[in-house]
């Protein structure tokens, strides 16, 4: 996982910080050791969406919906920036 | 013989105490199904628009539809239809619970209730035998206390219960119509109605069954719809295991959950009354309504400490035990819309609701109104005898009982927050459409919920076309919510294909996981019509334009399509959807064209002709 990488290379430069928020049952997709839903992941520069999703191991038709800083996006090749802050659900309703 | 159908409408007139069985209309049950339809097809014929909603002029019409009472998955439902004391246009006020399926088992497919008792009364509906009984020493009594003592003093405890409790007796202009307990024909003041014909409960023991015309196409039929279901990730889990609360977050995230009265419409402790939090921590079991597969449904209780704090004067009794809910719109209503962040103080201030008969929705959204005019200095201390400051749960508790019983500044609340705020002066601060509070989405974050609030026949309500299921959740496709392209239609759609699901005595949540495809072949087997899919979406139109047409009758016109200054004009000042206004122009004449009205917004001939209306 990215927490573990980051400590052991020190390639900062080179690495993008990440606020994850995972909500409902995708919760249990988070590292150990994370608290109220949210984690901040050390990916490489140039991940995409599908990358953070594999490193979370959460299947792509489970990411019902994706907000990269508010914003909804099916766009699972677009490039991350570094302080991006990414909310994904599952298929959830209410009402 | 109808099936699906029973083929009779039962009709008690409280002044003159005569009770009628009535052979239902067979061509109007099948132009308007049942439920919502049916319902405002007699209040359409028998009550005149103009009347004063709590005269005894008004009728109350219990509604259920032919797939009520079967063993169509999430066949629950019936419908309050009745002019609205919150409104006053058309309300139809739906509830799950088994009081419908009830009524249908008792005979019936339609109550009609007309006049005013002289002195308190109830209803005791046994199958055939029905009496007006005397509710003296139940009058005052809240809705658990009333529940409790009819089934002990009929000796029946199968016996299911709709009441109002003191909201509905004190006349509160949101006052519910309450059934086992905890679930509520919630909103527009149905149960004001109720309390105005002197009419305390409706205890109902049916011990028949609903006749189906093709028994075997029928569990064909439902069995594929429950195997949709169980195959829906929404139905079979998000649902389940979250509840309706699961919607914090979700909203909250995508910028659009309203806070502190529309001010800000991100909540900085959404996460601490999110459906998440509400599991890990005071969730004991999910209910589920009769004949339900997905038991949406949250009993909570609140463990020793948390049961003790914000103690409240008259029903110290309850704070021990387990309730039900909040549900999402009740959280967002006492919780981010007063900025308050306590999920006990929620529980609490939702469970208070519940056995006042007080809609929850309504009466936090007022408070969170009472609570702007409060800061704003628009009402002082010396009129509230408590801070109304944003963030106060003790606030909450407080006037969620002196509303019921209409004491101090709760007889102000009482009222709802439309004329609240025109009493004191600040009536730009109703968030609001027709008289009725919004419900949990920031229509300057999501577009066609604007058009829907700005429309709806029953004032601002999430229930009749819930664009948010395309607009956010992605059902059944992902449309943006910042756009206003295809906006119109989207809504016209929902709102015809919905009141066809609420004619039929289903539960909407299973338009989740199923659409109408599926509950056409249920209803043909049902009923033995043979309905096609054009003409069931043909039938929600019809239903729509009588309810309009009802409501242009009463005085309400295109001008009353709008939503508050702050959606129109008011850019959101901070979240994802900051910036942004409601662009309800660039919508509302493309749906007065789809609609086929004219572009003031009236109805035209052609269109009632088209429908089979005149």
């Amino acid at each position: 996982m990215g927490l573990s990488r980051r400590t052991k290379t020190g390639r900062d430069e080179n690495l993008m910080r990440i606020e994850v928020k995972l909500f409902a049952t995708l919760r249990k997709h988070l590292p150990s050791g994370a608290s109220g839903g949210k984690a901040i992941l050390t990916l490489d520069e140039g991940a995409t969406l599908a990358t953070l999703l594999r490193q979370l191991n959460i299947p792509v038709e489970l990411a019902q919906m994706v907000l990269i800083n508010g914003e909804q996006t099916r766009e699972f090749d677009r490039p991350l920036a570094d302080g991006d802050a990414v909310s994904i659900f599952p298929p959830v309703a209410g009402g | 013989m109808m099936y699906g159908w029973t083929g009779t409408l039962l009709r008690v007139n409280l002044t003159t105490r005569q009770i009628s069985k009535e052979p239902l209309r067979e061509e109007w049950a099948r132009d308007f199904i049942g439920g919502r339809g049916l319902g405002a097809r007699y209040l359409f014929a028998e009550v005149d628009p103009q009347i004063d909603p709590l005269s005894p002029e008004n009728k109350l019409i219990f509604a259920t539809g032919p797939l009520t009472g079967t063993n169509a998955s999430c066949g629950a439902r019936y419908m309050v239809v009745t002019k609205g004391p919150l409104t006053n246009a058309i309300t139809t006020s739906n509830s799950g619970g088994h009081w419908g399926p009830e009524l249908k088992a008792a005979g019936y497919d339609l109550l009609i209730v007309e006049g005013r008792a002289a002195t308190p009364c109830y209803l005791w509906i046994y199958d055939d035998r029905v009496e007006i009984r005397d509710a003296g020493h139940l009058w005052g009594k809240t809705v658990w206390e009333a529940e409790e003592h009819l089934r002990q003093e009929l000796g029946v405890p199968d016996a299911i219960v709709a009441s109002i409790g003191p909201a509905g007796e004190k006349l509160v202009r949101f006052a519910c119509i309450m059934n086992d307990l905890h679930r509520a024909a919630g909103r527009s003041g149905v149960g004001a109605v109720m309390g105005s014909k002197q009419l305390k409960a409706i205890a109902v023991r049916g011990t028949g069954g609903v006749r189906l015309a093709d028994p075997h196409a029928f569990f064909a039929a439902h069995w594929a719809m429950k195997v949709k279901l169980r195959e829906s990730p929404v139905t079979s889990q998000g649902l389940p295991i979250y509840g309706t609360e699961v919607l914090v977050n979700v909203i909250n995230e995508h910028g659009a959950l309203p806070t502190r009265n529309h001010q800000q419409s991100v909540f900085e402790r959404a996460e601490e009354i999110s459906g998440e939090r509400l599991t890990e921590t005071r969730l004991v079991a999910n209910k589920a309504c009769f004949a339900c597969t997905i038991a949406c449904g949250r009993v909570t209780a609140l463990p020793g400490e948390a049961a003790g704090k914000y103690m409240v004067t008259t029903h110290p009794h309850n704070w021990q035990i387990a309730g039900e809910g909040p549900e999402y719109e009740a959280a967002w209503a006492l919780g981010a819309q007063c900025g308050i962040g306590d999920l006990d103080a929620l529980i609490k201030a939702n469970w208070l609701c519940n056995e006042l008969g007080m809609d929850a929705i309504s009466f936090g959204a007022t408070v969170a109104a009472a609570m702007e005019l409060y800061e704003k200095g628009a009402i002082s201390l010396a009129q509230t005898e408590i801070p109304l400051t944003f963030g106060s749960a003790e606030a909450l508790l407080v006037m969620a009982e002196k509303t019921a019983y209409r004491e101090g500044f709760g007889h102000e609340l009482a009222e709802g927050s439309k004329r609240m705020t025109e009493k004191f002066g600040r009536p730009e601060l109703f968030m609001g459409v027709k008289g009725q509070e919004f419900a949990a989405y920031e229509a300057r974050a999501i577009q066609g919920m604007g058009l829907g609030y700005a429309t709806s026949n029953r004032g601002a309500c999430h229930l009749k076309a819930y664009t948010v299921a395309a607009e956010i959740l992605g059902l059944p496709r992902q449309m943006d919510p910042r756009a206003t392209e295809g906006k119109a239609e989207l809504t016209k759609l929902f709102q015809d294909a919905t009141a066809t699901v609420d004619a039929t005595g289903l539960c909407q949540f299973l338009t989740f996981g199923i659409g109408l495809e599926e509950i056409l072949p249920q209803l043909v087997a049902a009923t033995g019509v043979q309905y096609t899919l054009e003409e069931l979406l043909k039938i929600g139109e019809r239903i729509w334009n009588l309810e309009r047409w009802w409501n242009e009758r009463a005085g309400l016109t295109g001008k009353d399509d709008t939503l508050p200054r702050r959606i129109l004009e008011e850019p959101l000042p901070s979240g994802p959807a900051k910036g942004q206004v409601n662009r309800l122009g660039e919508m509302l004449p493309e749906y007065y064209r789809l609609r086929g009205w004219d572009a003031e917004g009236r109805i035209t001939r052609e269109k009632l002709q088209e429908l089979g209306l005149v």
